[in-house]
């Protein structure tokens, strides 16, 4: 049995109102209600009939959140402007994680100087392996996750989301970046370069591109179906 | 069967009587719908779940301020007025003294003229 008001839940969520909101309305709903209960036992009524009319005082889940959405529409962001925070966003959002990386790597590694130890040498040239394989695989599923996660939460049906994981998966699919780690072991220097470029063939960019946008079209549907039918 | 409430006359005293209230010490919502309900005689009864979207909105226009307080292994939502409530409320408060006048004195009016 679904706890109580979830369905005005949903229909604050489908409204647009910020998943926050109607997550805190309807704690404070169940609160009252839990209270009224109370009462209601207090004055005689046995358990099934005080949660019925204490149900009955509070209202309907349509007439309560008629109520919040009329009275105080705070709506996310997501829902005002689904087309910003699902294509521009994870543009942007792309573009600042690989600076913030190139940047961290090579601001890492200035400062080291001629490596005369060879393990602490390895363990660097370690680290540009996993800065390049996070920047290239990992990077991409994690904005698209990124997607479904606040599309899904706040029951989003605009065509923005698609397009979002079609950009997503097209940005991380042709574009590569790639990390040169050059380990001059005679001297002790490690020489580092980050750069954004075209992937390395059209068939591989394709590919990739293709595997992502798969993989998040069958989660994002998949988890959309299953979400909680609003109450009639 | 829900308690029924006078939307039309009551526009306005919801966040009149919350802001009264909530000045002498914090509350959470269903403490507010039982002590408007007590303190008018039950004359002026708030929606048992429409008091909350009256709470927002006047949480959102700065008026109150919330916080999360654990009370007897419950987890509450306690409001207090702000200043920026306080001025609300002194303005509420006037047009309303001001409202209950006017109407005051049509009343006595009217019973002048029946007197004449």
């Amino acid at each position: 049995m679904p706890l109580p008001f979830e369905g005005v839940r949903e229909q604050l969520l489908r409204a647009g109102i910020a998943p926050r909101h109607a997550s805190r309305y309807v704690t404070e709903l169940r609160e009252h209600l839990a209270d009224l209960t109370e009462r209601q036992r207090a004055s005689g009524l046995d358990a099934a009939q005080a949660a019925a009319r204490a149900m009955a005082l509070v209202g309907t889940d349509a007439e309560l959140a008629q109520a919040m959405i009329a009275k105080d529409p705070r709506r996310s962001l997501a829902a005002r402007a689904p087309w910003l925070v699902f294509t521009v966003s994870p543009v942007v959002l792309w573009a600042a994680l690989i600076w913030t990386i190139d940047s961290s790597m090579i601001r890492l590694l200035w400062p080291v100087g001629p490596l005369t130890d060879a393990a602490r040498r390895e363990s660097y040239l370690g680290l540009i392996e996993v800065a390049g394989f996070s920047a290239n695989y990992l990077l991409g599923p994690l904005l698209a996750a990124g997607c479904i996660t606040v599309a899904l939460r706040q029951r989003l049906q605009s065509p923005a989301v698609w397009v979002g994981l079609a950009l997503v998966a097209l940005l991380s699919g042709l574009l590569g970046f790639h990390m040169n780690a050059m380990s001059y072991s005679a001297v002790g220097l490690i020489y580092v370069d980050g750069r954004v470029s075209p992937a390395a063939t059209f068939a591989v960019a394709g590919l990739r591109a293709a595997v992502l946008f798969g993989f998040a079209a069958v989660v994002y549907r998949t988890l959309r179906m299953r979400a909680v039918p609003v109450a009639a | 069967m829900a308690r029924e409430t006078n939307p039309n006359f009551m526009a306005g005293v919801p966040e009149l009587m919350i802001l009264r209230l909530l000045q002498n010490h914090e509350m959470y919502g269903y403490e507010i719908v039982q002590r408007v309900r007590a303190e008018t005689g039950d004359i002026v009864s708030l929606g048992e779940g429409v008091v909350y979207t009256v709470l927002h909105a006047l949480e959102r226009d700065g008026a109150l301020s919330s916080r999360r307080k654990a009370v007897e292994g419950r987890s509450r939502i306690y409001y207090a007025v702000t200043v920026a409530g306080l001025r609300r409320y002194r303005d509420l408060a006037t047009t309303w003294t001001t409202l209950a006048g006017a109407i005051q004195s049509v009343l006595k009016g009217d019973r002048h003229a029946v007197a004449i």
